[in-house]
């Protein structure tokens, strides 16, 4: 078994769990998989800063507001998946986990060599100069973000107020 | 959670007027932009969360403006830089911006209605300190001469609506909100021609701004009718009022008189004749609907019913700031060659 493979597989995994739930706390599991794995990707193929920037931004970032944001609005009746659609979705990972196997096994059917070739560069060295020099605009884009959080939060603070109601 | 919405209105502000450059100066706008509209919707009811939806809308429309124009300018001329900016395209449209946010005629729609659904509190922030950033920003562009006719006529016309916008209105914030696109026209009309008098004439016409709204928290007022009966409450402000809304008007002995002579002297020097005399036949018919208040509320004694009593328990919650800038804003005219040479502004 390639460890490419096995990325493969759990990516979709997490894709699968996020999208089986139907509440979005079980939801957030499956997304924190899916960015994990990606992460992880990123990282064989040789881009280790993006990778970095991905997990600082994305898990430490985004998914903390949005697990704020959703307990914050009190989900009623939190449910989950019912037995019989667990059952099916579980099937198709396996039907992938065969397919793939077909695919990308050394030697069957060749052409697929996707990870671990060519470093693609898409110039990101621009992004890390924001922690260089102007690590100034970083914090006061920070204090602008959390800043933005706390207004959207009072904003919508309450069931019963007016018209920039949640529920 | 008032303290840090606060701060950042205080942080977006002076990010803005610190920045040289059009990313940081944007930052700032939309830090203050969005701290302050929480504190607008204090106290909580379908006119507060209006106004502060029609304040978000014009003033994001505005900001996001900005980027684009600025973004523009980045395209062509490769930096970020306020005081170098040298598309044409982008400082018009930059400015249209930087006037959409002061609220300058045709642009002056949201203002009016945004000041009338917010306390008399927040009505003082708004009319007062989110005039800063932008001004600092337009005195820093307005060196272009590209931007002359835009602001001549804008200022002309704020001047001529703001005078006929208050001639209808019987609710203050209203009134004073018709007052602010009048006095930002003759701000924004000596821009392109002296910014540093541009910039003193807006310290000392925000003092009186600011010493109009302290009057009217103390007298707890926001129709006519409530000044009407002013006379009848034990603080004293009703006598304040007469002098703030004259020298709001510009008569001689008070402090607004020397703003409005200074803009004329410059305008003249430049011979821009026809420009001042509108500028000025607006001014007076704003200055009818002040005298008509100050009458109102000084001048004559409205039959109230008997049963009145004036309470004699005080609650003189007096301030230094607010006194202090209630004198400046009355009795600065004789220092106002001093404040003309400190300005650098030859007469």
């Amino acid at each position: 078994m390639k460890i490419s493979m096995v990325l493969e597989v759990l990516f979709l995994t997490g894709m699968v769990i996020l999208v089986v739930d139907v509440s979005p706390y079980f939801g957030a599991i499956g997304l924190i998989v899916t960015s994990l794995v990606g992460c992880f990707m990123i990282m064989m193929v040789g881009n280790s800063f993006l990778s970095l920037s991905l997990l600082l931004i994305y898990l430490g970032g985004m998914m903390v507001v949005f697990s704020y944001c959703t307990a914050l609005v009190l989900d009623m009746y939190p449910s989950i998946i019912v037995k019989e659609l667990l059952m099916k979705l579980v099937l198709g990972i396996l039907m992938v986990l065969g397919l793939e196997m077909i695919i990308f096994s050394e030697d069957g059917i060749h052409g697929f060599k996707t990870l671990g070739e060519e470093m693609v560069d898409f110039g990101f060295v621009g992004a890390g100069a924001l922690y260089g020099n102007s690590w100034l605009l970083v914090i006061f884009g920070a204090i602008g973000l959390f800043l933005m959080l706390l207004v959207v939060l009072e904003i919508t603070r309450s069931v019963e107020r007016g018209a920039y109601r949640v529920i | 959670m008032k303290l840090t919405l606060f701060s950042g209105v205080f942080l977006g502000t002076t990010t803005t007027m610190l920045s040289s450059s059009w990313f940081i100066a944007w930052l700032g706008l939309e830090i203050n932009m969005m701290a302050i509209i929480p504190l607008m919707m204090n106290p909580i009811s379908q006119r507060s969360l209006e106004s502060s939806a029609k304040y978000f809308i014009s003033q994001a429309v505005a900001s996001s403006t900005i980027i684009l124009a600025s973004s523009w300018n980045w395209f062509i001329s490769g930096q970020w830089i306020i005081s170098h900016t040298s598309d044409n395209f982008s400082i018009t449209l930059i400015s249209l911006a930087l006037l959409l946010k002061l609220g300058l005629a045709p642009l002056h729609f949201w203002l009016p209605e945004v000041l009338q659904g917010v306390n008399l509190q927040m009505g003082l922030i708004i009319s007062t300190w989110q005039k800063l950033a932008p001004l600092t920003l337009l005195i820093q562009i307005s060196s272009n001469t590209g931007l002359k006719p835009i602001l001549i006529f804008i200022s002309v016309f704020s001047v001529l609506i703001g005078g006929f916008g208050g001639l209808n209105q019987t609710q203050l914030r209203k009134l004073l909100a018709y007052s602010s696109i009048s006095h930002l026209g003759w701000i924004v009309g000596v821009i392109f021609l002296s910014p540093s008098l541009s910039w003193l004439t807006t310290l000392v016409y925000l003092t009186i701004t600011y010493s109009t709204f302290v009057i009217l928290i103390e007298l707890n007022s926001t129709k006519i009718s409530d000044l009407m009966f002013s006379w009848s409450k034990t603080n004293w402000s009703h006598s304040k009022c007469i002098l703030i809304l004259l020298s709001l008007g510009g008569l001689p002995p008070f402090t607004g008189f020397f703003l409005k002579l200074s803009i004329s002297n410059e305008l003249l020097s430049n011979s821009l004749i026809s420009m001042t005399i509108l500028l000025m036949l607006g001014s007076l018919i704003s200055l009818f609907f002040y005298l008509r208040l100050s009458f109102i509320t000084s001048l004559l004694l409205t039959p109230t019913n008997l049963l009145i009593k004036g309470s004699w328990k005080t609650h003189h919650h007096s301030n230094l700031l607010n006194n202090l800038l209630f004198l400046f804003s009355i009795f600065l005219l004789p220092l106002s060659p001093l404040m003309l040479s400190l300005s650098h502004i030859s007469l």
